[in-house]
């Protein structure tokens, strides 16, 4: 996991519930890093496991909508990374079906190593079909990047998980419905 | 409150050292970045390096492929390739020769560029001095070295030197084999390309590599020009070969003649014999017959002017000639004088015709096409094979007047007359022939038919073939049709056989008819 992703949590975290938190995490969890991100390195996945799993116990949230949080709290930070042609997309829909083919390439021009997911599609009009596989299983940070994205777009959606990795698939269709 | 604020203060004091350790750490990155960026920079530069020298090499090489296969002679493509190697090596002096079977040098070429002609040096490098410096070479050695090696690489000449006190001047030489040619006895030739450089800084090794690579397409193209070179000779000398064979065929066509003027001789001779016989016969009565007429006219020996005067006189002169007259039977003697004389005449005149068709026929160096009229070659070839079908043939023409073509009187003869002796040799025990010659539509029609033994279907397909013949050896010459057949063709005629078993043979020969050419 890049740097970035630390960062943004980081400051997700402090500007909620401040910088004591954010410090106590760190101090309790006790990273390789010793909480020091750069934005460009890599960092192992399992630091992000621990702090999440730090704030979930410090803050009594389910790990799903804290992530989820995070991810609605993401997007307009990486939205202004987007390519020209991903930033001018309609509507939500056809952001959504360049996240694969045009977002990430472009983030993996960048960062090489980068650790994405992938993303295979089933337009059905009405409802979008994001078929998501990672071994990171960050499926909710999904969810809370496409409500993100919606409210960029004001468009309403309505979001849920026909089938999920968390409970045993190979991987999670994320079925968006747009109204 | 005051812990809350001490906890506070110890939070962002770490988070300013964590934040301090990432510049740090982020400083350290950037260096990094930056000095990969500076030294993938660097390789790009080297990168471009390469590929616009390999650019070089390349557009070397497509430049001789593509020359290569347009040159017209191993000698021009050689010389090519020499010229584009030593511009290409630039400091360097091309030369090409072949080791032959016995070890000497040949085809020795030399090529430099125009800079190198101005170096002192290479100046004076010219063939003569490099035929002299090869003569001193050991050959023999060197081809064996050469052949080993099967590949460009830096010769020690000096080791191969026959006589070692010889200086050889100061060069370094790089020698590619081209090509070998093994014969049957296991001698070889071996082309070899060599460049000479003066000095050791000239020599750009990946420049003679390149080269080096093109040398298998090099022997291709000079196995394929020589093999082309040698085809070429093969189709000149076929051409030579054609035209000896069409005066040949021209001679055959002449001894063709020939020999049916041979085989038509005897008949020819008996046509001339038998008129010959009773003209001399004839001649032989009148002799008689003068001799009577003398002694008719004798009394007139003995007349003077006194018997004349004398009525007794002429009284017995005339009794005398009136006796005379009677008994030698002078009114016949001269009635039938006229008679000889008339068949005589005739006679000498068939003599006279069958000699004036045998000229035509004989003819042999005219063959151009004049206007001829049909009818009388017919009728002229008919007399001429007259006696061979004097007996058991009954001939039966149906000539039509004034069937001119375009054509050549004596070949058109000797055609008729083959078609003649044919039919009467398929109708060994006689028959019937039939000629016919008509005029329509613009064309003349033909047709020879008898009622012979017919032509075997598979023979059908061979008559015309030259030297085939049904008859005996020694026979027929199996030439006749054939040269009918070309001497036809050279009068655009077409011809058609038909043929059947037992019942005979038609030939129908079709012209076009003669028009008069107005202006
Ligand atoms: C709704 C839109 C998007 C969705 C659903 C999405 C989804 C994700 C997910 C789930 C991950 C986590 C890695 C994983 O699961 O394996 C991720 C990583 C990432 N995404 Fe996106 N993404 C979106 C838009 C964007 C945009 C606009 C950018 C900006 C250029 C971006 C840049 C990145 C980066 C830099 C990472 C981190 C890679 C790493 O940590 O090595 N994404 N994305």
């Amino acid at each position: 996991m890049k740097g970035i992703v630390f960062n943004q949590l980081q400051e997700f975290v402090e500007s909620e519930h401040g910088i004591v938190l954010w410090d106590k995490a760190l101090t309790a969890c006790d990273l390789p890093s010793q909480g020091v991100y750069v934005s460009t390195m890599n960092y192992d996945d399992s630091e992000l496991q621990g702090l999440v799993g730090f704030f979930c116990n410090h803050l009594s949230v389910d790990a799903p909508t804290l992530v989820r949080a995070f991810g609605e709290y993401l997007f307009p930070r990486l939205f202004v990374m987007a390519p020209d042609q991903a930033k001018e997309a309609k509507n939500l829909k056809a952001f959504l079906l360049m996240i694969e083919d045009i977002i990430h390439v472009e983030v993996r021009k960048l960062y090489p190593d980068a650790s994405l997911p992938e993303f295979d599609y089933q337009d059905n009009n009405q409802d979008l079909l994001m078929l998501y596989r990672s071994p990171r299983k960050l499926c909710h940070l999904s969810e809370g990047l496409i409500k993100g994205a919606a409210t960029h777009y004001q468009e309403k959606v309505s979001i849920k998980q026909t089938c999920c990795m968390h409970h045993g698939a190979d991987h999670c269709a994320i079925e968006i419905t747009f109204s | 409150m005051s812990d809350c604020k001490d906890e506070l203060i110890a939070a962002l004091e770490r988070s300013l050292g964590r934040e301090r350790q990432a510049r740090k750490i982020s400083e350290v990155q950037l260096e990094v970045y930056s000095r990969d960026i500076y030294e993938s920079n660097v390789q790009l530069k080297a990168q471009t390096k390469e590929v616009s020298y390999k650019q070089k090499h390349l557009a070397f090489l497509t430049g001789l492929a593509e020359n290569i296969w347009q040159l017209e002679t191993p000698q021009a493509l050689l010389e090519n390739y020499l010229k584009e190697c030593c511009t290409f090596l630039s400091h360097s002096v091309a030369t090409f020769f072949e080791i032959n079977k016995s070890n000497q040098v040949s085809q020795l070429i030399l090529k430099k560029t125009e800079d190198i002609a101005q170096h002192p040096f290479y100046a004076t490098f010219d063939i003569a001095t490099l035929s002299h410096m090869l003569q001193k070479i050991d050959m023999k050695a060197l081809k064996r070295h050469l052949i080993k090696k099967d590949s460009g690489h830096y010769v020690e000449l000096s080791a191969y030197l026959k006589d070692t006190h010889y200086c050889l001047p100061n060069l370094h030489v790089h020698m590619q084999p081209i090509y070998r040619n093994v014969d049957q006895a296991d001698e070889d030739n071996l082309g070899v390309m060599c460049f000479f450089y003066q000095s050791h800084n000239d020599i750009k090794e990946l420049k003679l590599q390149t080269i080096n690579t093109f040398r298998p397409t090099l022997a291709l193209a000079l196995q394929r020009k020589r093999a082309e070179y040698s085809m070429r000779n093969k189709v000149l000398e076929l051409e030579k070969a054609n035209n000896n064979l069409t005066t040949l065929q021209a001679h055959l066509v002449e001894s063709e003649k020939l020999a049916s003027l041979g085989l038509l001789s005897a008949g020819i001779a008996h046509e001339i014999n038998n008129p010959l016989g009773f003209v001399m016969s004839n001649l032989d009565t009148m002799q008689d017959y003068l001799t009577d007429l003398h002694t008719a006219i004798s009394p007139l020996d003995s007349i003077t002017p006194e018997t004349l005067n004398s009525p007794d006189g002429a009284y017995n002169l005339a009794l005398a000639l009136k006796q005379l007259n009677d008994s030698l039977e002078v009114p016949y003697l001269l009635k039938d004088s006229q008679e000889i004389l008339d068949s005589s005449l005739t006679g000498l005149h068939r003599v006279k015709e069958i000699v004036a068709d045998l000229r035509v026929f004989s003819r042999m160096d005219n063959h151009a096409l004049v206007k001829v009229d049909l009818e009388s070659v017919i009728s002229r070839s008919l007399n001429m094979v007259s006696n061979e079908l004097k007996y058991e043939y009954h001939v039966e023409t149906a000539l039509n007047k004034d069937c001119y073509i375009l054509g050549n009187d004596g070949q058109l003869q000797q055609v008729f007359i083959n078609l003649f002796m044919n039919a009467k040799h398929s109708m060994e025990a006689g028959g019937k022939l039939k000629i016919s010659c008509v005029s329509h539509d613009e064309r003349v029609v033909v047709c020879v038919e008898d009622n012979g033994h017919g032509i075997k279907e598979k023979d059908l397909k061979e008559i015309f073939t030259p030297f085939f013949t049904t008859k005996a050896p020694g026979k027929g010459t199996g030439l006749g049709l054939s040269i009918s057949y070309s001497i036809l063709q050279e009068h655009h005629a077409e011809i058609e056989v038909k043929s059947e078993i037992g019942k005979g043979t038609t030939f129908t020969l079709t012209f076009a008819v003669y028009y008069e050419q107005r202006c």
